[in-house]
């Protein structure tokens, strides 16, 4: 650096043919690489740039293409996600519905049934009270029949052991004297 | 079918008996075995003594557990007499006695057209028919 700063201070505006020279640059070489290059430049634009630009052209449809089928897929997941979401809050409506019309049956036949029951029941403790009623009353017309029964029973026994002949005689003009 | 009624042969067999003709009662039972109705031997029993107690002649029948003494005979003779007397007339009384322990006591007297039950039994019978 400090040689290419020395010799470009030494040298003098007079001396342009050498700039080239004490730059090192040949123009034969130059003038050959720039040709190189436009030939290069050729090739690469004739058969190069066009396959691979619509290569790229191509790529870039494709990418389109995948993005508005990716956005399309992205809308209709999205489409079905509200109708599947849609149909899952109808879902849960009618299923919520559906749960309370089974809960509000299931409370009136647990209602009905309990109302029947009751009524049933209480038919049945009627009747049975009617039923001990009725067996207390024949109980009672057995016992009060029983006990007529016994007590004529053991008073002719005892009258039959106790009436002698004097007893009977006063027993008959007793009777002689009622009926007159 | 018979050829007298019941009700005129025994008025007949009032009449006769009274009159003295005891054999008037062979007649009627041979009667009765003629005609069939030796059923009716009762009844008309039963209303040879009706007949005989309108012309005061009572026949009553009486049962007992035990046999009567003569007292006790008298009054009822007494009674039944007092029952059927009018003014005019005194009725006779005969008694047909029958015993029956089962009566235990008191007694039971039966005349053609009345019954006098004063039995213990029917006493019993009467309290066993309070039944419910």
């Amino acid at each position: 650096m400090e040689k290419i700063l020395t010799q470009f201070a030494n040298s003098g505006a007079s001396e342009k043919a050498g700039l080239f020279d004490s730059l090192g640059i040949d123009w034969a070489l130059l003038a050959f690489q720039t040709v190189a290059f436009l030939i290069l430049l050729f090739v690469l634009r004739k058969f190069v740039y066009p396959p691979m630009m619509e290569m790229l052209v191509k790529r870039e449809k494709d990418l389109k293409a995948a993005d508005a089928a990716a956005k399309s897929a992205k809308e209709n997941a999205d489409k079905a996600e509200e109708m599947t979401a849609e149909i899952m809050r109808k879902a849960r409506a009618q299923a919520s519905d559906i749960v309370a019309s089974a809960r509000e049956e299931a409370t009136e036949v647990v209602e009905e049934a309990a109302k029947k029951a009751t009524a049933k029941s209480e038919a049945l403790i009627k009747e049975a009270h009617n039923t001990i009623a009725q067996e207390i009353e024949n109980a009672k017309k057995d016992l009060h029949n029983s006990t007529l029964e016994l007590v004529a029973e053991a008073t002719g026994k005892v009258l039959g052991e106790k009436i002698d002949a004097k007893k009977d005689t006063k027993l008959i003009s007793e009777a002689l004297e009622e009926a007159e | 079918m018979r050829l007298v009624s019941r009700k005129k042969l025994a008025k007949y067999a009032a009449e006769q008996i009274l009159a003295g003709n005891d054999a008037v009662l062979e007649e009627i039972a041979g009667l009765l075995i003629y005609e069939k109705h030796e059923r009716e031997v009762d009844l008309l029993v039963r209303d040879i003594e009706a007949e005989l107690a309108e012309r005061g002649e009572i026949v009553a029948s009486v049962e007992s557990a035990r046999a009567l003494d003569d007292s006790t005979r008298r009054k009822i003779e007494q009674f039944l007499a007092s029952a059927a007397s009018d003014k005019n007339s005194k009725p006779k009384v005969s008694l047909r006695e029958s015993i029956d322990p089962t009566l235990i006591g008191g007694f039971k007297l039966q005349t053609p057209t009345a019954t006098l039950d004063a039995t213990v039994s029917k006493k019993l019978n009467d309290l066993r028919a309070k039944k419910i």
